[in-house]
This record gives structure tokens, C-alpha cells and sequence, in this order.
């Protein structure tokens, strides 16, 4: 099988988009063939990353435990859109991963450098 | 060129499984070959054998069923998007002690192992619906 980069975009809020919890799950189903994974959260995505979430009176499970078996699975850095955040007034201590900060313009060479992009 | 098709709108509510349908018949009367059709979130109710159409549309489990079998596709339904949407095979319903399966003819269940692995084997992935 032939070597590929894949590049995950993850656009979808975590709890209102059950998506939000499949991109995170083919990300780490994609450690297991060793490519070269690189996973961008923009949009309303960089929600996912704040680190407190609370979800006991939610009766779901907390996705930013989800997020943090990114780490174990050697995928990290994870990329987040400085423009989403500065839109939302999140900083980037609040987030969990301590993500990479990057521009539209890096997001733009990432996607022409990707074999494969999925867009959630 | 080898495709595979990620589905992630359920048919009806979304337009994407519909155009899904016509770009893999589509690739495959130009000689092309689609490599796998992998159903994922509400994509998996695409797999659903139980699905009665109005007789003046189309049934587009069906038409999925129909071009996996006339064409020997492989079609995976993401098993973690299909259990709770309650699209299951008779190892599940067995499993689960339901009374029964209602997966279309031509697709299977499995992980998203499938999805990695079908991006590796084609040349080109695309996604229908978001």
C-alpha cells in the first residue's frame, strides 16, 4: 500500500454534530496504518478543543477525553486556525493539546501538500 | 482512476447519497473503478434493507445494493455509526439479542479502519455531504 499524508479539517462543534466524535475516531483509526496524519480544527470545530467541557448533566461522554488519546496515538501537534479563535475570543490557554497556532494561509499549503483531505 | 466514496448524509433528508449514486455509475461508464463506498454518520442509513420508497422515487439503498452487486463494489457501514442508528447484520442482531438485521444486500459492517485503508488503495477520495 502505497504511503499517503492525510490531512483531517475539522469544522463541526463538539455535542450539537456527532461528526465531531467520527473525525476524531478515523484520525486515531488512522494511526494505526502509520501515515502521515495531520489534523487542522477551524470554524466552529475549535470548540472542540477547550478544556473545560462539562458533561455530566449532558449525558454524553466528554469529548475533550477523546481529544486527549490524540497524544497516546503519537498525533500531535494538532493545528488550530488562529483566525477561528480570535473570532470567538478563545485563547489558546483555555485549549487543550496545546495546539499549533496557524494562519489560512498555512491551512491553504497544507491542503495542496495533503494525498487525501477529509473535510468534517 | 480508482475511487472511494466516504457517504455522510442519510438519503432523503440529504441530496448527497443521490449524488453519490450517479457520480459512482457515473465513474464507472467511463472505465473508471470505485474502490470501496464507505457510509459513515448518518450515511449508514443508506444501508438500510428495511427503507420503502414512494413508488414514483427512487430507493436509493437499493440502487446502492443493486451497483454493489452488478458491480462487485465493496460497501462498508461504519460500525460505530451503524449499531446506534440501529442498522445491523446477523452477527450484531445475534450479539445484541435483537429480533432482527436490516443491512442492505452488498454492504458490510466494520470499523473505520476500512476508510484509512481504502484512501490507501485509491487514487482519489471524495466525500459526499457534511
Amino acid at each position: 500500500m502505497a504511503d499517503k499524508s492525510i490531512l483531517i479539517i475539522i469544522r463541526k462543534a463538539p455535542y450539537s454534530n456527532s461528526i465531531a466524535k467520527g473525525a476524531i475516531e478515523l484520525a486515531l483509526a488512522s494511526s494505526v496504518f502509520e501515515q502521515k496524519l495531520s489534523l487542522v480544527f477551524t470554524g466552529d470545530g475549535v470548540w472542540q478543543l477547550l478544556a473545560q467541557q462539562q458533561t455530566e448533566t449532558l449525558g454524553d461522554k466528554n469529548h475533550g477525553k477523546l481529544l486527549s488519546a490524540l497524544p497516546l496515538y503519537d498525533l500531535e501537534p494538532v493545528f488550530v486556525d488562529e483566525q477561528a479563535l480570535n473570532q470567538r475570543s478563545i485563547e489558546l490557554e483555555d485549549l487543550l493539546l496545546q495546539p499549533e497556532l496557524i494562519n489560512s494561509k498555512t491551512i491553504k499549503k497544507m491542503m495542496a501538500d495533503a494525498d487525501t483531505i477529509f473535510c468534517f | 482512476m480508482k475511487f472511494s466514496l466516504v457517504i455522510l448524509g442519510a438519503p432523503y433528508s440529504r441530496q448527497a447519497s443521490a449524488t453519490a449514486l450517479r457520480f459512482a455509475k457515473a465513474a464507472i461508464n467511463k472505465d473508471h473503478s470505485i474502490e470501496r463506498v464507505f457510509f459513515f454518520d448518518d450515511g449508514v442509513y443508506n444501508s438500510n434493507a428495511l427503507t420503502v420508497a414512494p413508488q414514483d422515487e427512487t430507493n436509493i439503498p437499493e440502487e446502492w445494493s443493486l451497483l454493489s452487486t452488478s458491480h462487485n463494489i465493496d460497501m462498508i457501514a461504519c460500525v460505530s455509526s451503524a449499531l446506534k442508528r440501529g442498522i445491523i447484520d446477523q452477527t450484531e442482531a445475534k450479539r445484541y439479542e435483537k429480533e432482527a438485521a436490516n443491512i442492505s444486500e452488498g454492504t458490510e459492517i466494520s470499523g473505520l479502519g476500512q476508510l484509512v485503508e481504502a484512501t490507501l488503495l485509491s487514487d482519489r477520495v471524495i466525500t459526499f455531504g457534511s
